[in-house]
C-alpha cells in the first residue's frame, strides 16, 4: 500500500559545465524571468524561435534531450486536455466531428490547442533546467540566501533553509521505517484489504507508531542539536559560500537581453501594429 | 504544544518530521475509485493540530519549497514547473490551511477532543478548497488557455472531492486525539534555547 520504494529525491544531473557552477540565486532569478516570459508570448512564430535559446541551455549545461523532455509525462494529461477543449470549443474550420455529441473538433481550435500545449511544454523544458543542474543542498543555500533580506519581516530564512535540507534526509529513512511497521503489523495478523472503511482502519496501526517514533527521533535529534549548543542562523559558518562571479554577471545580461529582444518583437514598430491580441493565429 | 520554552532546534526538528511526514503521507495511497485516496491532507491536518500556528505554517511552506527545488514529493513529481498543474492550488494552500488549523487547536491543547479538532479542520479544508478551485479557474482560464465557468471549476475542482475528504478528516481527527498524548511524554522535554 505504500508505494514510493526506488524514490531518489530530486532530479539533479551533476555534470562539470557553466551552467552547473553558476550562483544557484542567479538560476532561481533567471528561471523567473525566462518563466514569466513565456507567458507574456502571444504570437506563435515567436515563441518557436524562443525555444531555440532555451533548448542551447542544454547542450551547454551537458544534458542530454531524454532529460530535457523527460518530464513532461505527469503534464500530459494537461496537454491533451488543452489541444481538445480548445479543438472542439473554438468556432472554424470543422476537421472532423464525433457523432453523438455533435462537437465539431476545427482547424483554429487544433491550432489555439497547439499553441498553448506548446507553452506548456517550453514552461515545463525551462522549469527543469533549475533542478537538473543545482543540488538539492545548493538551492537550499539559495533559498536562504535569497529570503534573508525578508528576515526583518518576520520570515525565519535560516530555519525554512534548514527544516528543507533535515526533511530531505527525514523523508528516505521515515519510507523505510513505514514499510518495517507495516511488515511489522502484518506479521500479527493485519490484513489491508476489505472495504475502503476496512482500508481506513488497516492504516490507523500503521500511522500512529509511524508519526510517535517519527516525533521521537526528531526530537532525539533536536537533544543532539541542543547538547551542541545548536542557536539557529546567527554566526554560523557555511560549508559553501555562495559568490556571485564573472560568470553570473554575464549569465544576468544574457537572460536580460533576451527578454528585451523577445519583448521587442512581440511590441515592436517594424511588425506593423504589433500583434497583443491573445488569439496567436 | 507550541510552548515557548521549546527551542529553536525542536521547532525545526518538529516542522521537519511533519514535512517529511506530509511526503510520506502523499506515497501512501488507498485504491478508491475514481480517484485514489492519499493520505496528505490527513497529514496537513495533523501537522496543523500538532505543531502549532507558527511552527506548521513553517513546515508546510518547507514542504511547498521542498517540491518545488524538484524532490519528488508532490503526487505527480515534483519541480518548479508544478506551479502549471492545474492542482497546485491546493498544495500552494496547505501552509495557510496548517496555521489556520494550529491556531484553532491551540488553544484546546494539551487535549482537544474529536468535536473541537473536526471545528478547526473544517475551515482548514475550506481554504484548501477555495484555493484549489480558485488557482484550477485561473489555470485553465490562462494557462490551458480556455475559460471554464465557475460552477464547473467548483463542481469537479471540490464538491467531486469532498466525500473522501470528509472521510479523511475523520480519520485524521481520530489519529490526532490517539498520537497526542502519546506524544506528550517526550514533546515538553525540549528545554534548550
Amino acid at each position: 500500500m505504500i508505494t514510493g520504494k526506488t524514490l531518489i529525491l530530486g532530479r539533479y544531473a551533476p555534470r562539470d559545465s557553466r551552467v552547473h557552477s553558476l550562483d544557484p540565486r542567479t538560476k532561481m532569478i533567471a528561471l523567473c524571468f525566462l518563466m514569466g516570459l513565456t507567458f507574456l508570448i502571444r504570437r506563435a512564430d515567436l515563441l518557436i524561435l524562443y525555444t531555440v535559446p532555451v533548448l542551447l541551455i542544454y547542450p551547454l549545461s551537458g544534458l542530454s534531450a531524454r532529460l530535457a523532455f523527460g518530464s513532461i509525462r505527469p503534464f500530459m494529461w494537461l496537454l491533451l486536455f488543452t489541444v481538445f477543449l480548445h479543438g472542439f470549443l473554438t468556432e472554424g474550420r470543422i476537421l472532423f466531428s464525433l457523432p453523438l455529441v455533435r462537437a465539431g473538433f476545427t482547424l483554429e481550435g487544433l491550432m489555439n490547442g497547439l499553441f498553448y500545449g506548446f507553452r506548456i511544454i517550453l514552461l515545463i523544458v525551462t522549469a527543469n533546467l533549475l533542478t537538473l543542474t543545482t543540488s538539492p543542498m545548493a538551492l537550499t543555500d539559495g533559498i536562504e540566501k535569497l529570503l534573508k533580506p525578508f528576515q526583518r519581516f518576520g520570515i525565519p530564512a535560516h530555519e525554512l533553509a534548514m527544516m528543507m535540507s533535515i526533511s530531505m534526509r527525514f523523508i528516505p529513512i521515515l519510507l523505510e521505517e513505514s514499510e518495517r511497521i507495516q511488515r511489522a503489523q502484518m506479521s500479527r495478523g493485519a490484513r489491508f484489504d476489505g472495504g475502503l472503511i476496512r482500508k481506513l482502519k488497516a492504516m490507523i496501526p500503521i500511522l500512529i507508531p509511524l508519526f510517535v517514533s517519527t516525533f521521537r527521533k526528531a526530537n532525539d535529534l533536536a537533544l543532539a542539536m541542543d547538547a551542541r549548543c545548536y542557536r539557529g542562523g546567527e554566526s554560523r559558518t557555511h560549508f559553501q559560500i555562495l559568490r556571485f562571479g564573472r560568470a553570473d554577471g554575464w549569465a544576468c545580461a544574457a537572460v536580460l537581453m533576451l527578454v528585451c529582444v523577445v519583448l521587442f518583437l512581440q511590441y515592436n514598430v517594424l511588425h506593423a501594429g504589433g500583434n497583443i491580441s491573445p488569439e496567436p493565429f | 504544544m507550541n510552548k515557548p520554552c521549546l527551542s529553536i532546534s525542536h521547532r525545526i526538528l518538529w516542522a521537519g518530521a511533519a514535512v517529511a511526514l506530509t511526503a510520506i503521507g502523499g506515497f501512501i495511497r488507498i485504491p478508491f475509485v475514481p480517484v485514489p485516496l492519499t493520505l496528505q491532507t490527513c497529514a496537513v491536518y495533523l501537522s496543523g493540530a500538532i505543531l502549532g500556528a507558527r511552527t506548521a505554517l513553517m513546515s508546510q511552506t518547507v514542504f511547498l519549497l521542498l517540491g518545488l527545488s524538484g524532490a519528488p514529493v508532490f503526487t505527480l513529481g515534483g519541480g518548479p514547473g508544478y506551479v502549471l498543474q492545474p492542482t497546485f492550488g491546493y498544495l500552494a494552500s496547505f501552509p495557510l490551511a496548517a496555521g489556520l488549523i494550529g491556531l484553532r487547536v491551540g488553544k484546546r491543547l494539551p487535549a482537544p477532543d474529536v468535536r473541537s479538532l473536526l471545528a478547526a479542520f473544517i475551515p482548514g479544508m475550506g481554504v484548501i478548497h477555495l484555493c484549489g478551485v480558485l488557482v484550477l479557474y485561473l489555470n485553465l482560464k490562462y494557462i490551458a488557455g480556455h475559460p471554464v465557468s465557475w460552477a464547473a471549476a467548483a463542481w469537479s475542482g471540490s464538491l467531486v472531492l469532498l466525500p473522501g475528504e470528509l472521510i479523511k478528516m475523520a480519520a485524521a481527527a481520530m489519529l490526532t486525539v490517539r498520537i497526542l498524548p502519546r506524544l506528550q511524554g517526550f514533546m515538553t522535554s525540549g528545554t534548550g534555547g
